[in-house]
């Protein structure tokens, strides 16, 4: 639990890093948004096999980090949070895909290994990209910029309302996991049956909580927009310049020879 | 003028008895009202009708001359602002500044017009230096005044507390009461903190299970210790005879 809510007021953390006035926060947000899209498709189009033609994409990433000034470790942290739900995910392909591939003429191993290395690079690729794209834009920003790409209203707005949530989901779990601990005395093992009754509580509270914060929000005058405090930077050439400059990488990477190095052939027939 | 005026007001959630039961009063333009009584007395159902979140099942509630219904209720917000008794139901943007901002930005203000809003209720409640703080890092009486503040911003012409000064510490609550002071809203206060309504308010409504069983001069409402008592109040401290 507690890695729990320290990852996600981490992520709320990442609003406060979207206050910076870097070159990269500067950017259009509809353009960063569109960019970082871009990107995750291309990284997920690549076949299962390629591993080395993946590499010349952290250069977008590494580049946004560089000229954005946000600590490696606020993005590093929150990388390796994920990190275990991916290893999850590829460590069956070695196991379930056993067709060899040859390295070099002597070494060969199986094609599992191939595919799930290239699984974990490309989820590298995606949440650090994502994160950033967070870090630089922040939920307001972003919100505005997938209303504006001409997003349905009903879903942004479960995009924030469900940003909001996990922080009352993670607060209310807090007060009561400490409020648990205090009263269990020595007996500091949690009983499953503990747990399942702290999880209902922790489903009332927060949705009683929730619907709180919706009515206060109310209040003051919402109607399912997040305000803008300064107004989005209209379009410019930088940015224009800056999202055909990113595409062309990208595709280049993804289709140009010069970058298939490292990427193998699979010998045998596919199950 | 009236700005607040409740004829027969009656409510009852689902399934329970009534929380409020025929409650009537006006409350003219600045005034500042306290509405005390026991806990579960009422209190807090009854500012939530005054702020539009809940409405009444019977009597009416005018707010400025306009009734207070599902139809209007566009118009009793923008006319009140509603200070949460926990402020962590209110504040949940990235920074104090912007979540000041939220109310009037949402009623429309942008650019410098936005700013200055912004700006004069922070100073208004000497929050000016946490602008750029997460509001979730705040102290509890921090969160309070920033809270306070989000509500200033919006300029409305009356103004509903839920108790104001729980969990504020002896500093905190003086520097709430020279706030409060220099307000000049319409005020609507519900409070345990008898001292406060002294303080603060020239006139008190009394509730019990829901009824109205005293309004008038604050004073007048303090002064007898048996009529507290059968209210389920005490006298505030500072009028208990030291032994
Ligand atoms: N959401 C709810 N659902 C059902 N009953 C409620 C709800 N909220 C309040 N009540 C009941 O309505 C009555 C009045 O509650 P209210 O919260 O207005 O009291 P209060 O005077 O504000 O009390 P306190 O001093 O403890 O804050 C109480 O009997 C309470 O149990
Ligand atoms: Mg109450």
């Amino acid at each position: 639990m507690k890695n729990i809510s320290n990852a996600i007021a981490n992520l709320h953390n990442l609003d406060t890093l979207a206050q910076k006035k870097t070159p990269a926060h500067l950017l259009n947000a509809k353009i960063q948004l569109l960019t970082s899209i871009f990107f995750v498709i291309v990284v997920s189009s690549f076949s299962r096999t390629f591993v080395g033609a993946l590499f010349p994409l952290f250069l977008y990433p590494l580049a946004i980090l560089s000229l954005s000034e946000i600590p490696i470790k606020a993005v590093s942290q929150r990388v390796a949070w994920a990190l275990p739900f991916v290893f999850f995910v590829a460590i069956w392909n070695p196991i379930l895909e056993t067709n060899t591939v040859h390295l070099t003429k002597n070494i060969s191993v199986s094609s599992g290994w191939i595919s799930g290395i290239s699984i974990v690079i490309r989820s590298l690729l995606a949440t650090s990209t994502i994160i950033l794209l967070v870090a630089c834009t922040g939920i307001p920003r972003l919100t505005q910029a997938l209303k504006n790409l001409k997003m349905p209203n009903t879903l942004v707005m479960l995009f924030v309302l469900i940003y909001r949530f996990l922080f009352v989901i993670v607060h209310e779990a807090e007060r009561l996991t400490r409020a648990q601990q205090l009263r269990s005395g020595k007996n500091t093992k949690t009983r499953p049956k503990q747990v399942a009754r702290i999880i209902g509580v922790l489903l009332v509270r927060s949705v009683e909580r929730s619907e709180r914060i919706h009515t206060a929000m109310t209040a003051r005058g919402f109607q399912n927009n997040l305000p803008l405090i300064e107004k989005e930077r209209p379009l410019s050439f930088i940015d224009i310049a800056w999202l055909f400059a990113w595409l062309t990488f990208f595709v280049v990477c993804r289709f140009h020879p010069m970058f298939q190095f490292l990427n193998f052939t699979i010998q045998g027939t596919h199950p | 003028m009236s700005t607040v005026v409740f004829h027969s007001v009656s409510f009852a959630y689902d399934g329970h008895k009534r929380a409020l039961d025929s409650v009537s009063f006006d409350i003219d333009a600045n005034e500042s009202v306290a509405i005390v009584g026991a806990n579960g007395a009422g209190k807090s159902t009854l500012l939530q009708h005054t702020a539009g979140l809940l409405f009444a099942q019977e009597g009416t509630i005018e707010i400025n001359g306009v009734p207070s219904s599902k139809q209007n209720v566009a118009h009793v917000r923008s006319n009140i602002g509603f200070v949460f008794q926990d402020p962590n139901d209110m504040l949940f943007m990235p920074t104090v500044f912007e979540d000041v901002a939220f109310g009037p930005a949402n009623l429309g203000l942008t650019g410098n017009e936005l700013k200055l809003r912004v700006e004069k209720a922070l100073q208004q409640t000497h929050t000016t230096e946490l602008a750029e703080r997460p509001p979730h890092h705040l102290s509890g009486g921090q969160k309070r005044l920033v809270s306070l503040a989000a509500v200033l911003a919006m300029e409305p012409k009356i103004l509903a507390f839920d108790e104001p000064t729980a969990h504020l510490d002896p500093r905190a609550r003086r520097n709430l009461i020279n706030i409060f002071r220099s307000l000049q809203q319409t005020r609507i206060t519900t409070t345990h903190d008898l001292d406060f309504a002294l303080d603060v308010c020239e006139r008190t409504i009394v509730l019990s299970e829901g009824r109205v069983v005293f309004d008038g001069s604050t004073a007048n409402a303090f002064s007898n210790a048996q009529r507290l008592e059968s209210w389920g109040l005490e006298l505030p401290l500072r009028m208990q005879k030291k032994d």
